[in-house]
């Protein structure tokens, strides 16, 4: 039970998928301007990792090596058509709102990277808690972004007024770069930085050491 | 000849090369105190101890290298910013420039951009209608002295110069834009030119690729003029010239390589 527990916890912040190993970063740019949208398409992410991982796992040994990208995309891309009707169909609004992101969940590398390295390896079960371990992780990265980007940019979270704005009375002005893309880019690199900071594990090894002159020592 | 008690002076290293960035800025900046009153003093303390305030904090964690650069780049922001900008903007403005535009990168030396026009392009950006898409004029003759001593000193390569009025005034007369023209007669374009644009640190830094940086920056300044206002146009091309620099660094260097590869084997 620990063991299995352990697989859903590591992507949260250890092994997370956005922040070490800096994938999926295209929509974590895109949705990220308010929480419901970010709440949104995670749990679209989440639900067809999982039922992706957990498909692939149950006919891993039924693929043929030589075309087994082609067969895991398939899947995989018929359950993001089936998640993006069903949300037309009862969230038209979000999905006009997501516009082409939920489809685009098919390219997201979380989805094939954990097919491909844990499903095709592993049984169902363990499968399906490792999809669903690191949904979360790209989930818990994209709400933090998107409430960093709601609050400051639109003084508001889940659409609920937090900070008074001046347009109404109030006192804050709300912050139009962080509606834009490139606040996406340095709120996430400021994220990696900090959680880099706080566990030394995760830093890379440097790719080269910049030139630093022998001190002149006086006799 | 310089008294020899002032030569270890003038090369200290706290200075950094820094000397004629702040003697080229003295007289813009006693203009503006005579036009529009001592206030501007007062931003330049303001924005003055952010910055420094952030170099010590980057100097005594992560020790790095600590000058007088942050000075310069304080008092343009000053020069640049309305008169009426609220201090916290000020304050957020000036160290998201100096933390993620300079400090970040290593300090001085290592960073791609100028921290002033990232702080402006970030006020910009930002408060849209806060006015900090004006800025008072500058008449030309106050940046003379600093053309001299940046280009005598090597801080502005004349080469990023003449690639910059050949891309603004060249766009200009094809395109039919005189407002080009007008622009290369203020104070405010010889201002961000020789203190933003040509920067040592921010330019390209190959002889063969400063020429392009510079006429980048013109072209691109032409091209925003026809939709902007001067100084948001200044910005936004000297932004964006400076992040293409170390491209055109790299293609004069591949280029420079194939050339002697050829010619010796």
């Amino acid at each position: 039970m620990l063991k299995s527990l352990q697989v859903i916890t590591d992507p949260l912040l250890d092994k997370n998928p956005v922040s070490v190993h800096i994938l999926g970063i295209c929509s974590a740019l895109a949705v990220t301007t308010s929480v419901a949208t970010a709440l949104t398409l995670s749990l679209a992410l989440i639900v067809v990792l999982t039922v992706a991982a957990g498909l692939i796992s149950l006919i891993r040994h039924h693929i043929p090596t030589s075309i087994r990208l082609i067969v895991q995309i398939t899947i995989i891309a018929s359950l993001v058509i089936v998640a993006d009707q069903l949300l037309q169909a009862f969230a038209y609004e979000m999905s006009q709102r997501l516009s082409v992101f939920v489809s685009l969940i098919a390219t997201n590398c979380i989805v094939l990277g954990r097919t491909e390295a844990f499903a095709l390896h592993n049984r169902p079960m363990p499968s399906m808690l490792d999809a669903l371990g690191n949904g979360a992780g790209y989930a818990l990265v994209l709400l933090v972004v998107a409430s960093i980007r709601e609050l400051f940019g639109a003084g508001t979270l889940l659409g609920y007024g937090v900070l008074p704005l001046v347009a109404d009375g109030g006192w804050y002005q709300p912050m139009r770069l962080m509606l834009l893309a490139p606040s996406a880019f340095i709120i996430l690199g400021l994220l990696v930085w900090a959680v880099r900071s706080l566990r030394p594990v995760q830093q890379e090894t440097r790719e080269f050491v910049p030139y630093e002159p022998e001190r002149q020592v006086q006799p | 000849m310089m008294p020899s008690r002032l030569t270890p002076l003038a090369t200290h290293p706290l200075l950094r090369g820094q000397l004629p960035v702040l003697a080229g800025l003295a007289l813009p900046l006693l203009w503006s105190v005579w036009g529009d009153g001592p206030a501007v003093l007062g931003r330049v303390a303001l924005v003055g101890a952010i910055v420094l305030a952030w170099q010590v904090v980057f100097t005594r964690i992560r020790r790095q290298g600590f000058g007088l650069e942050g000075i310069s780049a304080a008092i343009i922001i000053a020069l640049l910013v309305p008169a009426t900008a609220p201090v916290w903007q000020l304050v957020l403005g000036t160290t998201f420039g100096v933390v993620i535009g300079l400090l970040v990168f290593g300090g001085y030396g290592r960073n791609i951009l100028h921290p002033a026009v990232v702080t402006l392009a970030f006020l910009m950006f930002s408060f849209a209608g806060e006015g900090y898409r004006e800025a008072s004029a500058l008449p030309i003759w106050t940046l003379v002295p600093a053309l001299l001593l940046l280009t005598v000193s090597g801080q502005a390569n004349w080469r990023v110069l003449a690639g910059a009025l050949l891309g603004l005034l060249g766009l200009g007369w094809l395109q039919a834009v005189p407002e080009a023209t007008d622009l290369a007669q203020t104070g405010l374009f010889w201002l961000v030119l020789l203190f933003l644009v040509a920067d040592p640190v921010a330019s390209a830094a190959t002889d063969w690729s400063r020429p392009f940086h510079g006429l980048l920056f013109g072209v691109l300044a032409t091209l925003f003029l026809q939709t902007g206002t001067a100084i948001s146009t200044l910005v936004f091309a000297a932004l964006m010239a400076a992040i293409f620099a170390p491209l055109l660094d790299a293609m004069a260097i591949a280029v420079n390589a194939r050339i002697r590869e050829r010619r010796h084997g």
